[in-house]
């Protein structure tokens, strides 16, 4: 039953994403992605709450769902690199959707899920008595926007095209120096 | 009796696409919920209409004044008829969302919302003194019916043709309102 419920979900959801490419977010209404699913219009209700919430289980299926196996072995370069990898073949579903802008923004969708993402590894790996003054919650939602914000450079190819790999390194350097690393400042103690 | 099939199909437009936008948010419709949703809005737009009716009384003076009263009983309509144009022209596309709400209050407050225009057209057939009786009964039959269609449309298709809707009762009403005028004014 459960695998049933899952499939349904994933069906509505790859439907959504499928008339994404080929019609603006705000013009598709529901019945249209319960009739490419082959389903009666309040099916969706069963799984969604409306297509924002369809959009967002994209988000968090691709990125946090794809990744599990790497938060459970502690390996955030492989996660990081799945789900890169998951972006890059839906890099044109990624470009379209960064258009659905307001109260319920894709922005948003992508930093909240990396927020999930981190906050799963920080619960599990977090070490002990390191600066215990920053709650996980402050420090998953720090490195969220830092994350957003390259993810967002990836799929736009803002500053060029780069590849998955590159990706990856800009991230983990960035995630792994601070900016007193890079200027030669006087530092605070 | 024509007339007024016409008219109360106008003044239900905007209980129509209201409830079609409810009937797109709902998880599961059966007969009760319908019904319920659809008597409560009958009941609503027929004692607003007598309302409007009884408020009209009081104003209906003298036989000088009765090109104006009829005047006014056709402006009301016309107005009606442009203001549920434009919403048509000018309100932002519905968002669905899955409502689980079912509450008869909230709904009722709805009712009285939409039903304001048929207080005014209670008022214009005060104003025109015909018999309420028809109309009264009119408003009911077509109020229950229309809310009924409208969730069982907004259920299985969506809300996505609110604006034509809108529009043809709007026009509908519109055109209504210059005939009045033609008759009760103009050829008089």
């Amino acid at each position: 039953m459960e695998y049933h419920k899952n499939l349904m979900k994933i069906s509505l959801a790859e439907n959504l994403r499928s008339l994404m490419l080929r019609h603006m977010f705000e013009k598709i209404t529901i019945k249209q992605i319960c009739d490419a699913t082959g389903v009666i219009r309040a099916t969706f209700y069963n799984y969604f709450s409306d297509k924002y919430d369809c959009l967002n289980w994209i988000v968090y299926h691709d990125i946090v769902e794809n990744t599990k196996d790497y938060v459970e072995s502690g390996d955030f370069e492989k996660a990081l690199t799945a789900a890169l990898e998951v972006l890059i073949q839906n890099k044109q579903f990624y470009r379209i959707a960064y258009h659905v802008t307001g109260q319920n923004s894709f922005e948003d969708m992508i930093r909240d899920n990396l927020r999930i993402l981190v906050m799963k590894f920080l619960e599990k790996y977090r070490k002990e008595n390191f600066l215990p003054q920053y709650s996980n919650e402050l420090l998953s939602r720090y490195d969220a926007e830092s994350l957003a914000f390259n993810i967002r450079m990836f799929v736009n190819e803002i500053g060029g095209a780069k590849s998955v790999e590159e990706t990856k390194q800009m991230t983990l350097d960035l995630m792994k120096n601070s900016f007193f690393d890079f200027a030669d400042v006087k530092e605070v103690k | 009796m024509l007339k007024e099939i016409m008219i109360f199909f106008g003044l239900s437009i905007d209980s129509f696409v209201l409830m079609m936008n409810k009937g797109a948010q709902l998880r599961n419709m059966n007969m009760k919920k319908i019904s319920t949703y659809a008597l409560e809005f009958a009941f609503v737009a027929m004692g607003m209409f007598m309302f409007g009716f009884l408020c009209s009384k009081p104003f209906i003076v003298s036989i000088a004044r009765v090109k104006i009263e009829i005047a006014i009983a056709c402006l009301i309509i016309l107005i009606i008829g442009t203001v549920i144009a434009t919403k048509a022209v000018l309100n932002k596309d519905f968002e669905e969302r899955l409502d689980t709400s079912f509450d008869c209050k909230v709904l009722l407050k709805q009712a009285l919302f939409t039903s304001i225009d048929v207080f005014f057209v209670g008022v214009a057939y005060g104003f025109l003194e015909v018999h309420a009786i028809n109309a009264l009964i009119i408003s009911f039959v077509i109020t229950f019916l229309a809310v009924s269609t409208a969730l069982l449309i907004g259920y299985n298709c969506g809300a996505k043709y609110q604006r034509i809707i809108r529009l043809v009762g709007g026009i509908l009403m519109i055109v209504f309102g210059i005939y009045l005028i033609t008759t009760y004014i103009v050829m008089r």
